[in-house]
């Protein structure tokens, strides 16, 4: 099957080697290294000062003076944004069908020890370049940045969007610098990747690619620079920080990678290794190289450019992609810089120390490895002529487990009673007492939120009747949505910090990532599929579905675990969803809830958020359903009230937020569950409609007509609105 | 020690003929190929390869597999997948132990290995406990399981198998194919090195074994047992008897936080107790008798389990089982005739822990 | 000594390795009694089943509850509780093991 051509059309990028695209390439060739010791003072704190610092004026001058005010996250991604923008030469792209795929793996400090929603960062790039299409905000730790490119592909391939600027940024944070020394993860000097591998410094900067289809890019004149051939995902189940030593999670995401882009390891030029410099990472990912490239792997160029910029955790993925991009068009693969000449000597293989190599390239592979246990693989190539293609096949997705873990009831019994009885729970925790769901020794390095989205896994896939073998297991995928990731570890981390940087609680610190529960659901259940993390705030979970659903269509997995899960104040919960193509759940007789019949996203720039929904509505034909499940109806979304009220004013109404409180992503993943359990059980609360209230009200349980579409709404107010149609099998 | 006994391992015709042979329980195995300082050696400085002759391997299939492992084991299986192994104490209701098993996880149940020698209480206990509600298959004939120890033993891995699994993760297990033979991987081990262990069936383990005797220094039963007790991993048949669980200091091989498991009563009896403990010892020239005394001022304190000669330590260590308020390293007590002091575990420092995999 | 002074020379070291079982139990959290653990048994991958995060962990316990700072310590520091109790406890006497290295 030849899917359509997807093209890169435009870089930009901003990080310690250089300021924009070019500044950035002429340091990689020359072997300058952009790292320094670090300015700021509070870093003395430290043993090890080293590293990619971008200087302010570098921001500053590439910014109209009214955005010097604005965060450095925000200032970082705007500045490479742009410069990807001008270089695609984009003109009238239709905001609506203009997208953005941003990588991230810290929160954004908002002061006073608060952190900006995940995808704020996102928003303000959006609304800035007019970026009005589906909008995501991806957080695999240091995978992010070219898992972002990845998801790009599969949004043009799905035809939601004409254009999607990818990319990654992250700045240097103090909190992050501490939590990396305390894991003796610093190099005390500079990075030494693949020679000395003492350890890494920390980075920060920003990346972008545009990203479209190859026939458009030629139809409107642009020049194609590399094609987005293929990615790969894949989880470690391992480690929550450590790379899985043997290299079996890296070398499944590079050969997906490759199966995605219809190539084998022989067509392989060149790499753009992840190189941290940390013994670990460089251990492992030359196990990936000898297990990938077999006897070749000593003649396949592999070099880090973290060795001249750092790592820049979720900008890393992006700003390689870049010097991929750059690397194929130049001819040259940029050298990993900090050799001595015995380390040169002495290397098993060929790392491209310390001077670039001419290299004619037709096939480039940048890959990453993360925390969590998340791997990312991208394949590049140079752009050939249009081409035929078929369109991405149809594939029938079908809901096949549930697994909702909730103050409410834990099980889809304990929450189907106590929506019969018209029980509510504002909040609340879980009660896992007396269950283990895990091994012991699994369980204790788990905080509250992965133990809740383990439990709530472990019992969607009962619920899903799924067993599977091994060699199953090996290809399950999981998609984690949370909008703010664990708020226990998060504060437990920063409080440590406050006190004494050089003490910082690791374990914690581990936890601190957005994917690490994402990533402890994988260790703990075994599963090694294609994995990702989503942060669209309330909407997270019908976002994080869409990536299910394009994992199966484009054939990358069968069963992929949908796992929302949150903390609030006084609440914690997690909901998971079995996803599954209809003729594997077939074959092996599950019974489906509901088949997921279509979705659709849109993102907000500016006012409008009503016609956005309507919209969402009407382009899914879900104006006759028999049941809306609205995400915020019942606390307070006007927007959406409205919404429902016009285009669908005799449907019936129904909502989890008006059972359990606001529980963010939780929210948005019980809104599905309950319009599957709707469709296939005939149980939903069916909370006032027309009277929206504040909070949880009196929930009064009707006889539901028999439910056999449900359009279940999915929103982040200000950022998302997302609308999915569930109906019956 | 006697060598006209029928030896049980089915390799026995390519050991060479300095073999000595011993009864360690029901099996005749090798106790030594060669010198036991060249065999220990290899265990802590090189590699050297075991022919585990005589481990019994007993599988518990059936639906039911699961359930009853979770009864019978002290430690927790419920959890344990095809691709982990665990080693657990396995216990009768009064809290003395049958055994100590290595539990392998399987696709379709689990796989016991047992003590050298002590298959059949194993066997006769499995079937007393379970043998109504599952399948419990005894395949120690057909099967054999060799094991790799020492600090690079990863590099005779990466050699003779696979470079990727030397680098698993400790307790994990791998179905592999080693020249077109099934063969099941683990890293596991027991002297605290590197260790592994291959099962393969009896045909194939006859190339593994010829094939690793040129890459490693076969080693024997005794230096296996003298590099376990220097790190103080239980040797059932020497420290078991006559005491329990908490006695032995082998608490870590039951779990008792478990909702229930054959014996499980009788463990949370023993820690509620002040019983006497075990404590590592070294010093003497003579290797004494377990039973010896243990006296302070000729005041009897406790008496000793086993002892060995050590040749890392080059004089006499043992474990004593002591009084409750004397069970503590760094005092000297006398053995016999013989001052000794008491030690902190390990009792050698594994140069594993300090030699990376590259 | 006599046995008295052996008495409490061992229950010096029993109340050492009682703080620090009682410090690893809160600090990483175990869903155990700290005196089920025994003074000799293995800490890492078998026996407690610790890993490389959790002694970063206890590095940082230890010093706020010893006041011994063991960062660049190796492996073998965490042998045991009891061997672990004379690295935070100077008073204890050591009982420092052999190496094999030329034991043949």
């Amino acid at each position: 099957m030849v899917l359509r051509p997807v093209v890169i059309t435009g870089v930009g990028v901003i990080c310690a080697a250089g300021r924009d695209a070019d500044e950035f390439w002429r340091s990689l060739v020359a072997g300058e290294s952009g790292i320094s010791a670090v300015r700021d003072e509070r870093f003395a704190a430290f043993e090890a000062r080293f590293a990619g610092q971008v200087p302010d004026a570098w921001i500053d001058d590439q910014l109209p003076v009214a955005e010097r005010e604005l965060d450095r996250t925000a200032k970082l991604a705007l500045v490479a944004a742009r410069q990807s923008v001008t270089h695609a030469g984009l003109g009238d792209t239709p905001a609506e069908r203009f997208g953005l795929v941003l990588g991230k793996c810290q929160a954004t400090p908002a002061g006073d020890g608060a952190y900006q929603p995940m995808h704020a960062t996102a928003d303000t790039v959006a609304a800035r370049i007019s970026a009005a299409g589906p909008r995501i905000l991806v957080s695999t730790a240091c995978a992010a940045g070219g898992n972002a490119v990845g998801l790009a592909r599969d949004k043009i391939l799905t035809g939601e969007a004409d254009v999607v600027l990818a990319g990654g940024v992250d700045p240097l944070l103090f909190g992050t610098y501490a939590g990396f020394a305390g894991l003796q993860a610093l190099s005390a000097g500079p990075c030494a990747p693949y020679s000395r591998s003492e350890g890494l410094n920390l980075g920060e900067g920003a990346a972008f690619v545009v990203v479209e289809p190859l026939d458009a890019a030629l139809a409107r004149g642009a020049q194609p620079l590399a094609e987005v051939a293929g990615y790969g995902l894949s989880a470690d189940a391992y480690h929550a920080t450590a790379p899985d030593p043997t290299g079996r999670g890296g070398t499944s995401a590079v050969r997906r990678a490759l199966v995605d882009a219809g190539l084998t390891a022989d067509d392989v030029d060149y790499v753009n290794g992840h190189g941290t410099g940390t013994p670990a990472n460089d251990a492992m990912e030359k196990k990936v190289m000898r297990t990938v490239f077999g006897e070749r792997a000593a003649s396949v160029p592999t070099s880090s450019i973290k060795s001249f910029i750092g790592h820049t955790l979720g900008a890393a993925g992006a700003v390689e992609a870049v010097a991929s991009v750059l690397a194929l068009r130049n001819g040259t693969a940029p050298p990993t810089i900090g050799f001595s000449d015995e380390d040169a000597a002495t290397a098993t293989l060929d790392f491209v120390p310390n001077a670039p190599r001419e290299l004619d390239m037709d096939v480039v592979v940048s890959n990453n490895y993360a925390f969590g246990g998340n791997n990312a693989s991208l394949v590049l190539r140079k752009p050939g002529p249009a081409r035929d293609f078929e369109p991405l096949p149809e594939a029938e997705v079908v809901v096949t487990g549930l697994g909702p873990v909730l103050g409410l009831g834990v099980g889809v019994d304990e929450l189907t009673a106590a929506l019969a009885e018209g029980r509510t729970a504002a909040g609340g925790h879980p009660s896992l007492e007396g269950r283990t769901f895990a091994p012991r020794s699994v369980w204790r390095h788990m905080n509250r939120l992965s133990r809740t989205a383990i439990a709530a896994s472990r019992l969607a896939w009962d619920d899903a009747g799924l067993k599977l073998g091994r060699a199953g297991l090996e290809n399950v995928g999981v998609v984690f949505a949370t909008a703010a990731g664990s708020i226990e570890s998060t504060a437990g981390f920063d409080e440590s910090v406050l006190a004494n940087p050089n003490k910082p609680a690791v374990l914690s610190f581990s936890n601190v990532v957005l994917n690490a529960t994402g990533g402890a659901v994988c260790q703990t259940l075994g599963l090694r599929g294609v994995t990702t993390t989503i942060c669209n705030g309330n909407a997270s979970a019908s976002v994080a579905l869409d990536c299910a659903v394009e994992a199966v269509r484009c054939g990358k997995a069968d069963v992929v675990l949908v796992v929302a899960a949150d903390e609030v104040a006084g609440g914690s919960g997690s909901v998971c969803l079995v996803v599954e193509s209809a003729a594997h759940s077939a074959a092996r007789g599950g019974v489906p809830y509901a088949r997921v019949r279509g979705s659709t996203h849109a993102s907000v720039i500016g006012a409008g958020e009503q016609q956005l929904i309507e919209h969402g509505i009407g382009a899914l034909n879900a104006r006759s359903a028999d049941l809306v499940v609205g995400s915020g109806a019942h606390v307070g979304d006007e927007s959406e009230r409205a919404a429902v009220t016009a285009t669908m004013p005799g449907a019936q109404l129904a909502g989890s937020a008006a059972v359990t409180g606001d529980l963010r992503s939780v929210t948005g993943a019980l809104d599905l569950a309950l319009g599957a359990l709707a469709i296939r059980d005939g149980a939903v609360p069916d909370a006032v409609r027309r009277e929206p209230a504040a909070g949880v009200g009196e929930v009064s349980v009707v006889g539901v007509a028999p439910v056999s579409t449900a359009v279940v709404l999915g929103s982040s107010p200000g950022s998302v609105r997302g609308a999915t149609l569930l109906g019956a099998v | 020690m006697t060598q006209t006994e029928t030896p049980t391992s089915r390799l026995h015709a390519a050991y060479p003929e300095s073999t000595v042979y011993g009864a360690v329980g029901d099996a005749v195995v090798a106790l030594r190929f060669s010198e036991i300082e060249d065999e220990y050696d290899a265990i802590r400085n090189r590699s050297a390869v075991f022919d585990l002759a005589g481990t019994p391997l007993i599988e518990i299939s059936g639906s039911g597999a699961n359930d009853v492992a979770q009864r019978i084991l002290g430690r927790d299986v419920e959890f344990l997948t095809a691709e982990r192994c665990m080693t657990s104490l396995v216990l009768e209701t009064d809290g003395t132990v049958v055994d100590q098993v290595e539990v392998w996880g399987r696709e379709d149940g689990l796989l016991l290995a047992g003590s050298v020698g002590a298959g059949e209480r194993l066997l006769e206990h499995l079937r007393s406990e379970a043998a109504d509600r599952v399948t419990i298959t005894d395949r120690t004939g057909e099967l054999a399981l060799l094991a790799f120890e020492g600090p690079y033993a990863w590099g005779v891995v990466g050699r003779l198998i696979d470079g990727e699994l030397a680098a698993l993760p400790f307790e994990s297990i791998v179905d592999a194919t080693w020249e077109g033979e099934d063969i099941v991987f683990a890293r596991t081990g027991s002297t605290a090195e590197y260790g592994y262990k291959i099962l393969a069936s009896a045909e194939a383990a006859e190339k593994l074994w010829a094939r690793a005797t040129e890459e490693a220094t076969p080693a024997g039963y005794e230096a296996l047992e003298l590099a376990m007790l220097e790190v103080r991993q239980p040797i059932v048949r020497a420290e078991a008897t006559g005491a329990n669980v908490v006695e032995m200091g082998a608490g870590w091989l039951v779990d008792i936080t478990k909702d229930d498991f054959v014996g499980k009563d009788a463990v949370q009896a023993a820690f509620a107790a002040e019983t006497r403990r075990t404590i590592g010892f070294s010093g003497g020239s003579a290797v004494p008798e377990a039973g010896t005394e243990v006296t302070v001022d000729g005041e009897a304190v406790g008496e000793v389990v086993h002892a060995v000669h050590s040749l890392a330590l080059g004089t006499t260590l043992g474990l004593a089982r002591i009084a409750p308020d004397l069970a503590a390293a760094g005092l000297t007590l006398t053995v016999g005739d013989a001052e000794v002091r008491t030690l902190t575990s390990p009792y050698v420092t594994p140069k594993s822990w300090s030699t990376p995999i590259i | 000594m006599t046995i008295d002074e052996l008495r409490a020379a061992a229950a010096a070291r029993q109340q050492t390795c009682s703080r620090i079982k009682k410090m690893i139990v809160s600090r990483l959290d175990l869903p155990i009694e700290p005196d089920w653990i025994t003074d000799d048994q293995p800490l890492f991958g078998r026996g407690l089943e610790l890993d490389s995060l959790d002694v970063l962990e206890l590095y940082v316990a230890i010093e706020a509850e010893f006041d011994v700072a063991l960062y660049d310590s190796d492996m073998s520091v965490f042998g045991s509780v009891s061997r672990l109790a004379e690295h935070v406890d100077p008073s204890l006497p050591k009982t420092e093991p052999a190496t094999a290295d030329g034991a043949a």
